[in-house]
């Protein structure tokens, strides 16, 4: 078993030298080949992706594939990743691009075809192999989505290895790729246990973080357009994007409109009665972690599960609560399409609400507010501890990008410091290569003129060292 | 255009050009025939080499384990070759000389 390890991992080292010498003009037909072979293919991976998975909505997983592969492509097919990618004579400053070699990609159930595609495509956009690891319930439609691609990028002169697949790896072995001397880095996109696993593994990490996506509809908001957008994120795959919706805040003024705009688009509101039934099929209430077997499933069916009566076309089950914590299940992340909903008396009740939700488990992730009061709205974003923080557009298509804001569209959002991650952007191809720097003698003329011996002197402060250092001659 | 020349036991395989996949197929069935009986040492002369494809890296493996690490050297990289080898980490198994 060892030596299947060492196998996948002496193909990608032997793919990542022949890479190294590829031109820009070369990688580039590599990427448009993987992209255009995926778009074509976008339809019979969904449909796979959705039947393996049983999760989301064939339809929107087709989606998924079009940003991860036409939006993706858009973003990245333009930017220098070999060789010289910046000059600057006047600091002196050349900067060049480096593959950083053999990247392991995990796979989350929850978007498998497309986060495969976008990965491949960002990484071989570096000249970096790849080599995919599926969720174990996601291995088929991940392992056709990587031979689609390999196929397209050999035919555009790829370098053979350059695209691996894992299709059964026990944790052990799983683990022994993680630390192996010869990988450069892991794109770790899943669960928190996953995630940590690969940071403690040695190996540079770029991970994700889990999120629990507030979103404040302020009263200067268009009402009817924001619940609109709110609807058309949330149902998205079933609520299966990490950056979706989890809880609506309003101020009570505008309350019963907003209420009355979620029930025209058949959201179905619970009784108190009816969230403890829905608590108790969403949320496990030791780990206070959400169900797997509810992830990416349709409103009614969950309602069902829970005992809850709702009408066949309910779209989304929203639970009115009244706090934030694990005594209130449903203010927890649930990928399905759930949502909380809080009624406050103003908008610092309701800028409070939404910092609790931030903190309750989606630290450094996304936050969402529609409003047409700018002020209000930086305020918002200076107190969200969020990467991403989208403004007047629906969540999960906003925080991925590239459809409703110009943020890099990407399946892998970096939730900085609070999320335990070392970025905050949506991860690309920019992040997989390395930059060296040339920097050419461009002497500080302050610096080469001060007497040094004056550091030496220590009854020198501060301020007197400042004054000589900034002197003008 | 590729030249092999016998010693002894030695056979020096001066390689010139662009060794990518298609090329290494070839030079590898040119290394089997030039594999007579007696040979006991290779070298592989890549003076005249500014590029080399990952195939080609497997031949190299392939033939350290056939003759021995002490048997097998590479000579004359050019800079550009010679980083190839780092980052397929072989200059560990493989002497890789300027």
């Amino acid at each position: 078993m060892e030596n299947y390890i060492e196998g996948v991992m002496q193909d990608a080292t032997m793919a990542a030298a022949e890479f190294s010498q590829f031109t820009q003009e070369q990688t580039d037909e590599i990427v448009k080949s993987v992209f255009e072979a995926a778009f074509n293919n976008r339809v019979m991976l969904a449909k796979m992706a959705h039947h393996e998975t049983n999760m989301g909505i064939w339809e929107h997983k087709v989606l998924k594939n079009v940003i991860a592969s036409q939006l993706v492509y858009e973003d990245i097919k333009n930017l220098k990743t070999v060789g010289i990618i910046n000059e600057d004579v006047e600091s002196g400053i050349v900067e060049i691009a480096q593959p950083m070699g053999p990247i392991l990609a995990i796979i989350p159930v929850t978007n498998p075809t497309s986060t495969v595609v976008f990965k491949i495509l960002i990484s071989l956009k570096a000249r970096n192999p790849i080599i995919i690891c599926p969720s174990k319930k996601a291995i088929n439609c991940c392992s056709e989505t990587a031979r689609i691609c390999y196929e397209a990028a050999l035919k555009a002169g790829a370098p053979e290895g350059c695209i691996q697949w894992l299709t059964s790896v026990t944790r052990e072995q799983t683990q022994e790729l993680m630390s192996h001397k010869s990988l450069s880095l892991i794109l770790a996109t899943g669960g928190s246990g996953l995630v940590k696993s690969a940071y403690s593994s040695g190996t540079p990490t770029i991970g994700v973080g889990a999120g629990n996506v507030p979103v404040f509809i302020e009263k200067s908001a268009d009402i009817p357009f924001s619940v609109e957008q709110i609807f058309m994120s949330k149902t998205f795959d079933n609520g299966t994007i990490c950056a979706s919706e989890q809880a609506i805040v309003v101020e009570k003024e505008i309350a019963e409109k907003v209420v009355e705009e979620f029930i025209k688009r058949k959201a179905y509101f619970l009784n108190d009665k009816e969230i403890v039934l829905l608590n108790n099929i969403a949320i496990d209430t030791k780990t206070h972690l959400m169900n797997p077997e509810i992830v990416g499933r349709p409103a009614f069916e969950i309602a069902q599960k829970a005992g809850i009566k709702a009408p066949q076309d309910v779209t989304i089950l929203i639970a009115p609560i009244k706090a934030v914590g694990n005594e209130y299940p449903l203010s927890s992340e649930v990928l399905a399409p759930i949502l909380a909903f809080y009624i406050v008396d103003n908008f610092e009740k309701a800028m409070n609400m939404c910092i609790d939700l931030n903190y309750h488990g989606g630290i450094g992730h996304s936050a969402s507010i529609f409003s047409n009061n700018d002020e209000k709205i930086k305020y918002f974003a200076i107190h969200m501890n969020a990467g991403r923080i989208c403004v007047n557009t629906p969540s999960s298509q906003g925080a991925v990008g590239g459809m409703f804001n110009k943020l890099s569209p990407s399946l892998t959002l970096g939730c900085g410091t609070g999320g335990k991650n070392i970025t905050t952007d949506n991860i690309s191809a920019k992040h997989l290569i390395n930059i060296q720097k040339i920097s050419r003698r461009r002497p500080n003329e302050r610096f080469v003129r001060f007497d040094a011996a004056l550091y030496l002197d220590e009854n020198l402060k501060a301020n007197e060292i400042n004054e000589l250092y900034n002197k003008n001659f | 255009m590729n030249k092999y020349v016998r010693n002894g036991g030695l056979l020096t395989c001066i390689l010139s050009g662009k060794i990518d996949t298609l090329n290494s197929s070839v030079l590898e069935n040119e290394i089997n025939e030039n594999m007579k009986e007696g040979i006991t040492s290779i070298v592989f002369d890549l003076q005249e080499v500014d590029y080399i494809s990952s195939t080609f890296l497997r031949i190299v493996i392939k033939i350290v384990k056939a003759v021995g690490k002490e048997n097998f050297a590479i000579t004359n990289v050019q800079p550009s070759v010679l980083m190839v080898f780092k980052i397929a980490n072989l200059t560990e198994i493989v002497t890789v000389g300027q």
